[in-house]
């Protein structure tokens, strides 16, 4: 392992996110005592914790959730999803949350905003769709108008931009290929374009980078085969040993302390519990790995006073590590009991994904 | 937030930090609010400007922030719309130099800020585009050479400061050799940077294939990208020779340090170009090699997980396995999944498919 896993007290910058800036934690003590120590998921802890965090007064008044405006929609999704998949969506309002996403769509682009007057991307365009498909609102915005805006960001070569100004990312391929299938507009696109950029984004390891020649990194792999699974579940465009390379690198990801890093030699986190997993689960190999000793590792970064999940031990705990905390747990399926099953492509609820494809 | 300490419950309950946190956001949503209703009315004036840098820097990845300076030097600087080649040179240097001050300090507070990389590649393709190579353009090229890396001595991991210079190599036509002497230096500062060997496996293949990268002339630049991604069929033109030169590379920083994964990854992929070579001899060259290789660091460390990996697989090859080679690569298999137990689902599928 690297040789800064070592030493004490050094903050290492590690940070490698998919989508960047976790959501801010909640800073306010409005918790009482842990009601449910004893080495489990602390779902009650983690619903109060998600709801507080998604309150507007906690956005005005929390710096680092004001902060976080510039993805509060994603923030929205990361808390509702895991609310769902504990089954205490109940702590949310949701007609509130409905009538905000909707108040973020452009009425020229059709896309969405990270927040009331914040500039459409595709980024936020998924969330928002994610957000309505979990509570089965699709009807409150205009599906045309934003499925146009996806396919709108398709270039000659079948990669996808971001918004307008052209940043180009396997990150945004997956979003709308995702985001399209969740609209029942996958039509609207070249798949078999975009399929030939994202496998022109893979590398030496079997993973996929950001851009042809892009390292690779665990929530990069996620994008790139979890936007592949979705235009064919068997992924069919890859050969055996490419998916043999993938997996092997993806399981080499599980450190010794159970968790796992996003790419070599480097810390482990607990989000990539969802992008490792997720990935393998695609790939059907959830058997390569240690699940339990991830469970703990996952477990063993819960707050125990005021709820919410971190990226490590006692670090402070954010919405987006707490949503993919969950997730993964929900993959390894070792907790049944209290956490919903969770769709590895889509990153919602196995229910809500059932429900949409099927109708 | 990563790395970020947790606060006890009793600190975050106190008055006085509640009261510092809402006075912070308070300011920061007063300075939000600023630059968004500047961006929605179109307006463009210096101070408002002057308040989106400051946003830029206190959080770079506040999008509208970046894609509100964008538009501002648009219709402070080009009204017209006309092509912007076409404007006074002074004009656009300083217009690109403003723009990657800002991007630079926001940098400085996060290097691994998508917006403000991203702000700077806009910057470059809009306002400098071909004419990067002459006075007094080639100013601008050359501190961007600097800072990246500037950051890639900072971080020498960080994969955005990696890809900024994928793009600079790119945009100004370097040769792929360049670039392989360039990951060669890291990896012999440092075995681990597993950056540099990826950086290594991009640009090999275009050693091979295409002469130059980028150049700006459409074709070649299709040529590079086309040999950029180590899976694509260039790759598999790497010649044996070159393949047994990669072998010590890989070999020296594995023997060096057995239980770092980067070289055994880049072992694996060079393992596996080998394996697709169609001269027979050729292939087995590269492959005894692997074998001899991962044998030796087990000589030294006989529970050397990644050895023991590369060298069951090495036996394993589809191609080339003996019955006695197979059946070595399934103990290997059955070693490992003793030794490596997190990963044994792996290893007892790989020995039943053998």
């Amino acid at each position: 392992m690297a040789s800064h896993q070592h030493l004490p007290n050094v903050v290492v910058d590690d940070d490698d996110d998919l989508v960047l800036a976790a959501a801010g934690g909640i800073r306010g003590g409005l918790m009482g005592s842990s009601q449910q120590l004893g080495g489990g998921l602390l779902v009650d802890l983690h619903a109060s914790y998600l709801a507080t965090s998604a309150s507007v007064e906690a956005s005005t008044t929390v710096f680092e959730l004001a902060a976080a405006s510039h993805l509060r929609m994603s923030g929205a999704y990361w808390g509702l999803c895991a609310l769902s998949l504990i089954r205490k969506t109940n702590a949310m309002d949701i007609n509130a949350l409905v009538e905000w996403v909707a108040s973020c769509q452009h009425s020229d682009s059709g896309g969405f905003g990270a927040d009331t007057n914040h500039d459409a991307h595709i980024l936020y365009t998924l969330s928002a769709v994610q957000i309505l498909a979990i509570v089965d609102r699709m009807d409150a915005i205009d599906v045309k108008a934003a499925a146009d805006y996806v396919a709108a960001r398709q270039c000659a070569d079948g990669s996808f931009t971001g918004d307008e100004w052209g940043e180009r990312d396997t990150r945004f391929s997956y979003c709308a290929v995702s985001c399209l299938a969740l609209l029942g507009r996958l039509d609207a696109i070249d798949v078999d374009a975009a399929t030939t950029h994202v496998m022109s984004c893979m590398n030496f390891d079997g993973g996929f980078g950001c851009v042809p020649g892009g390292e690779s990194h665990a929530g990069q792999v996620f994008t790139g085969v979890g936007a592949l699974s979705i235009i064919d579940p068997q992924l069919r465009m890859l050969s055996e040993a490419q998916k043999r390379t993938m997996a092997a690198w993806l399981a080499e990801r599980q450190t010794s302390k159970g968790g796992f890093n996003g790419r070599p030699e480097k810390l482990p986190d607990v989000c990539y519990s969802w992008w490792v997993l997720s990935a393998l689960a695609c790939l059907g190999k959830l058997h390569y790995i240690d699940g339990s000793k991830l469970r703990a590792f996952v477990l063993g970064c819960q707050n125990d006073e005021r709820g919410g999940i971190s990226d490590r031990p006692d670090d402070e705990a954010d919405v987006y590590h707490t949503f993919f905390g969950i997730a993964g747990l929900s993959l390894l399926g070792l907790d049944t009991d209290v956490v919903d099953a969770v769709d590895a492509r889509f990153a919602l609820p196995e229910k809500v994904v059932e429900r949409i494809l099927l109708r | 937030m990563h790395g970020r300490r947790r606060v006890s419950a009793s600190l975050a309950s106190s008055p006085e930090f509640l009261e510092q946190s809402a006075a912070k956001a308070k300011s920061y949503r007063a300075l939000l609010g600023a630059v968004l209703q500047a961006s929605a009315a179109k307006s463009y004036l210096d101070k408002q400007i002057a308040l989106s840098a400051k946003l830029c820097e206190l959080n770079p990845e506040a999008a509208t922030s970046w894609n509100y300076r964008k538009r501002a030097t648009l219709a402070n600087h080009n009204s017209e719309n006309t092509p912007i080649g076409e404007l006074p040179a002074d004009l656009r240097v300083s217009v690109a130099e403003a723009e990657l001050t800002v991007s630079e300090a926001a940098l400085k507070r996060n290097p691994k800020s998508y917006c403000a990389w991203y702000h700077r590649r806009w910057v470059l393709d809009t306002w400098i585009g071909k004419d990067f190579a002459v006075k007094p353009f080639d100013a601008v090229l050359e501190r961007e050479c600097t800072l990246t890396e500037q950051f890639l001595s900072l971080d020498p991991r960080n994969f955005h400061g990696w890809g900024y210079r994928r793009y600079l190599a790119e945009f100004v036509g370097e040769t792929p050799e360049t670039e392989l002497a360039f990951s060669r230096r890291l990896i012999e500062r440092d075995l681990s940077n597993y950056s540099a060997w990826h950086h290594r496996s991009a640009v090999l293949p275009a050693c091979h294939g295409s002469a130059a990268i980028g150049g700006g002339d459409a074709e070649s630049e299709s040529r590079w990208r086309g040999t950029m991604g180590a899976m694509s069929a260039a790759a598999t033109h790497i010649p044996a020779d070159t393949l047994l030169e990669e072998q010590d590379l890989w070999f020296q920083a594995a023997v060096t340090e057995p239980a770092d994964q980067a070289a055994w990854v880049y072992a694996r992929w060079v393992s596996g170009l080998g394996s697709r070579l169609e001269d027979p001899e050729a292939r087995a060259r590269v492959r005894e090699k692997d074998v001899k290789q991962a044998r030796e660091v087990l000589a030294l460390e006989p529970d050397a997980t990644w050895a023991l990996v590369h060298l069951a697989n090495a036996l394993a090859a589809p191609l080339d396995a003996s019955e006695a080679d197979r059946e070595e690569a399934r103990r290997l298999y059955a070693q490992l999944a003793e030794v490596d137990v997190d990963r044994s689902g792996m290893y007892e599928e790989w020995a039943r498919t053998l």
